[in-house]
C-alpha cells in the first residue's frame, strides 16, 4: 500500500472511532429492553396522600426509592449477559426505564440487584460527586447517598408511622439501607421472547411485603448500623416485595 | 499537507467535535500552588482531578470562611474550625445550624493533607468527599449540596470563580474539591519543639525531660502518636469509658471489636484545641495527662498500651510542658489561611 493511502485509511478508522464513541450509537437494529416497577401497598395503588394499614399500624409514605444494578439476562442454555454499569434509580415515578440491548431470542431468566456493588459504592474512584448529573449514581435529591459513611442508600423508605393506635401517623419512619453486606440479590424466570423494538420488563413492588414480620408501631427507624435488627428484617422481605408479570 | 488530507482532517475534528462537546472550554488558571512544606513532612498524595493550584486553593478558602453553605446561612465552617484555635473549637460540642448539637467535638484541621481515613470514626474515605458531611448534616450546616451549588452558581463572581478553577460552575464535584484543595494547604510543622529539633531554637528543661517520656517505653505515647504529625492514623480504644455513648469505628464497621476506637488525632497545636476526646468531655490537658495516668476504663477493647503510668507531680508537668511545645504560631497566624 502507498504510504499516503495508509495514512488516509489509517485517519478515516480514527475518525469513524471518534465519531462513534463520541455520541453513544447503539445498532438501532437491536431490540431494545426496558424495566418498570408498579408501586402497590397490600395490592392497591401506591400513593403518597393515603394512609395505609400496615400489619395494624396506620402508614403514609413519601419517599420509597431504590438502586437496581447487577441486571444480567441468562437464556436457556445458561448464557449470561450483563447490562454492564447499568444502574436504575428506582422511585414511584420513574416509570419505564431503558436497561440496554440484547439479541433477538429467547431468555430465561433476570437476575439484579438492589443496591449498589462494592466498586461503586466504595467512594475511593468514582463517588457520588464526580459523576455526572444524569447519572442515577451521582447526589440525588432526595439523598441518596451517606456522607457519615460514604456510601449509598441501597433502598430508602421514608413516611409516617402511627405509634400511639389514634389511626394518625405522626411519628417518622426512616428505613435507610446500605453497606456491602445489605446488597441483596434477586432472581426470576421471565421466559422472554425479546425482538425487535422496545421490550418492556414489568415488575410489581408491593411496599407492604417490606414488612412483613416487623411492628411499625415499635420499629420504623433504621440507618442500617443503628438497628441491625430492623435493616435485616426488612431486607429479608426484599425478594418478596417484587413480582415479575409475564404479558 | 496535501490538501486533501488536510480537508479531511478539518472535517474529522468537526464531527468529533459535533459528536461529544458542547460549548467552548472557558479558560481556566492552572498556576500551581506551590505547598510549603516543613522539614521531615512528605509531600501528601493529592489526586490527579485536584491537583492543587492557586485558583482551586482561593475558592475553597472563600468558601470555608462563607455561611452561604448553610441553610440559614449563619454557618460557616470557620464556626466551628476557628484558625486561632488551629482549626479547632473551645466548645465541647460546636452548635450547627439552628444551635443544634451533633456528636462530636471539632477537631483540628491542621495536616489534615495526610489523613488516609477521614473524621474520628473513619467513615468518610477521601478529604476530597468529607466536605458533603458538614455541609448536609442535620445539625451542622443543612443545606443540600445541590442546593449549595445552585446559590453559588446565582453569583456571577463565584460562577467566575468556579470556572478559573475548574472550567464548571459550582456542582457538588467542584464545591468538595475546592474545599478539599484550601484545607491540604493548612500545614503546621514549626512549633518551638519543631525548632529546637532542628536545631534552630531552644526548649525549657522541662519540655525535655517531657519529650523524653512522651518518647519513652513506659508512657508509650509515641506509638500511637507517632511520626512527623503524632498519629499513626490508626483507631484505638484509649479508654475514656465502661461504656461509650458514640461507638467510635463501630459506627463504619459495625464490628464489636472496634467499638470505642477512634482515630489517633495529631498532637500538634493541642495546647489551642482544648477541650479533648472525641466528645470534647475532658476540659484541659491536665485532665487528659490524668486520664493516662489513671491507666483507664475497663473496656474490652481497651489497648494494652493504655494502664496505670504512675506519673510524679514532676513527670505530670514535664510531659504538661512538651505538649504545650507542639503549638505553631506562624500557623494560626498565616495570612494565607486567613480570611481576605
Ligand atoms: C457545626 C460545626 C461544624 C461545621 C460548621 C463544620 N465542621 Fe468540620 N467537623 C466538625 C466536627 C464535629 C467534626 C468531627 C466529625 C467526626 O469525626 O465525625 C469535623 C470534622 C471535619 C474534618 C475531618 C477532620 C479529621 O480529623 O478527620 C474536616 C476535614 C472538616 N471537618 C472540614 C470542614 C469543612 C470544610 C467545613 C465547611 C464546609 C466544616 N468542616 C464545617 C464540626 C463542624
Ligand atoms: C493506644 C494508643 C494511644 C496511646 C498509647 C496514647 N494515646 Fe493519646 N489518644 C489516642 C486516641 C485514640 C485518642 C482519641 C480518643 C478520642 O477521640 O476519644 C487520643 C487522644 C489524645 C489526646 C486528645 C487529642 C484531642 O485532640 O482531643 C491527647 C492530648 C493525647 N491523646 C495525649 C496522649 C499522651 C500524652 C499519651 C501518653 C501518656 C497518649 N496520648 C497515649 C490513642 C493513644
Amino acid at each position: 500500500m502507498k504510504r499516503s493511502h495508509f495514512f488516509f485509511l489509517a485517519l478515516l478508522a480514527v475518525g469513524s472511532a471518534l465519531f462513534f464513541t463520541a455520541c453513544t450509537n447503539d445498532d438501532e437494529e437491536s431490540p431494545v429492553l426496558g424495566m418498570d416497577f408498579e408501586y402497590l401497598v397490600n395490592g392497591e395503588a401506591f400513593d403518597t396522600s393515603r394512609v395505609y394499614d400496615i400489619n395494624g399500624t396506620a402508614v403514609k409514605f413519601s419517599i420509597a426509592n431504590f438502586y437496581v444494578g447487577g441486571i444480567t439476562f441468562e437464556s436457556e442454555e445458561g448464557a449470561e449477559t450483563e447490562m454492564t454499569d447499568k444502574y436504575l434509580l428506582v422511585t414511584p415515578e420513574s416509570g419505564m426505564q431503558e436497561i440496554g440491548t440484547l439479541p433477538v431470542g429467547h431468555q430465561h431468566m433476570l437476575k439484579y440487584f438492589i443496591g449498589v456493588g462494592p466498586d461503586e459504592n466504595g467512594q475511593t474512584e468514582s463517588d457520588f460527586t464526580n459523576r455526572k448529573s444524569d447519572d442515577p449514581l451521582s447526589v440525588q435529591f432526595p439523598a441518596m447517598h451517606w456522607n457519615w459513611l460514604s456510601g449509598y442508600r441501597f433502598i430508602r423508605v421514608d413516611g409516617k408511622v402511627d405509634t400511639n393506635g389514634d389511626g394518625v401517623p405522626d411519628e417518622s419512619m426512616e428505613i435507610h439501607i446500605g453497606t456491602n453486606p445489605f446488597l441483596t440479590n434477586l432472581e426470576f424466570t421471565i421466559h422472554k421472547d425479546v425482538e425487535a423494538g422496545m421490550n418492556p420488563l414489568h415488575f410489581e413492588f408491593d411496599l407492604a411485603k417490606l414488612f412483613e414480620g416487623i411492628d411499625l408501631s415499635q420499629d420504623h427507624l433504621t440507618h442500617t448500623g443503628d438497628n441491625m435488627g430492623l435493616a435485616n428484617k426488612f431486607v429479608g422481605n426484599l425478594p418478596n416485595a417484587f413480582k415479575y408479570m409475564h404479558e | 499537507m496535501h490538501p486533501r488530507i488536510f480537508t479531511l482532517i478539518l472535517l474529522l475534528l468537526a464531527l468529533a467535535g459535533v459528536g461529544c462537546r458542547e460549548g467552548d472550554p472557558s479558560p481556566i488558571d492552572d498556576t500551581p500552588y506551590a505547598l510549603q512544606l516543613p522539614p521531615g513532612f512528605p509531600y501528601p498524595d493529592i489526586p490527579e482531578d485536584n491537583a492543587l493550584t492557586v485558583a482551586r486553593v482561593a475558592l475553597g478558602k472563600r468558601l470555608f470562611y462563607d455561611p452561604i453553605l448553610s441553610a440559614d446561612s449563619t454557618i460557616s465552617c470557620a464556626s466551628c474550625h476557628l484558625p486561632a484555635l488551629a482549626f479547632a473549637d473551645d466548645a465541647p460540642i460546636s452548635p450547627g445550624v439552628g444551635r443544634r448539637l451533633g456528636l462530636r467535638n471539632a477537631p483540628t484541621l491542621a495536616n489534615v493533607a495526610y489523613l488516609t481515613l477521614v473524621n474520628k470514626d473513619g467513615g468518610v474515605p477521601k478529604l476530597d468527599l468529607q466536605a458533603l458531611v458538614p455541609i448536609e448534616d442535620h445539625n451542622e450546616m443543612d443545606l443540600s449540596i445541590l442546593s449549595a451549588a445552585l446559590r453559588l452558581n446565582a453569583h456571577p463572581d463565584y460562577l467566575e470563580a468556579f470556572q478559573r478553577a475548574y472550567g464548571e460552575e459550582a456542582s457538588p464535584f467542584t464545591i468538595t474539591r475546592a474545599l478539599a484543595a484550601f484545607l491540604r494547604i493548612l500545614i503546621s510543622g514549626d512549633s518551638p519543639y519543631d525548632r529546637y529539633e532542628q536545631g534552630k531554637g531552644s526548649l525549657s528543661e522541662s519540655a525535655k525531660r517531657g519529650s523524653a517520656l512522651f518518647f519513652s517505653e513506659r508512657a508509650q505515647c509515641s506509638s500511637c502518636h507517632s511520626g512527623f504529625n503524632f498519629t499513626d492514623n490508626g483507631f484505638h480504644n484509649n479508654g475514656l469509658y465502661d461504656t461509650y455513648a458514640d461507638p467510635g469505628r463501630m459506627r463504619a464497621t459495625f464490628l464489636p471489636e472496634d467499638e470505642g476506637k477512634f482515630r489517633v488525632p495529631t498532637l500538634r497545636n493541642i495546647a489551642l484545641t482544648a477541650p479533648y476526646m472525641h466528645d470534647g468531655s475532658l476540659p484541659g490537658l491536665e485532665a487528659v495527662i490524668a486520664h493516662y495516668n489513671s491507666g483507664g476504663s475497663q473496656h474490652p477493647n481497651k489497648d494494652e498500651r493504655i494502664r496505670p503510668l504512675g506519673l510524679s507531680e514532676m513527670e505530670k508537668a514535664d510531659l504538661l510542658a512538651f505538649l504545650q511545645a507542639l503549638t505553631d504560631s506562624t500557623f494560626i497566624a498565616n495570612p494565607e489561611f486567613l480570611p481576605e
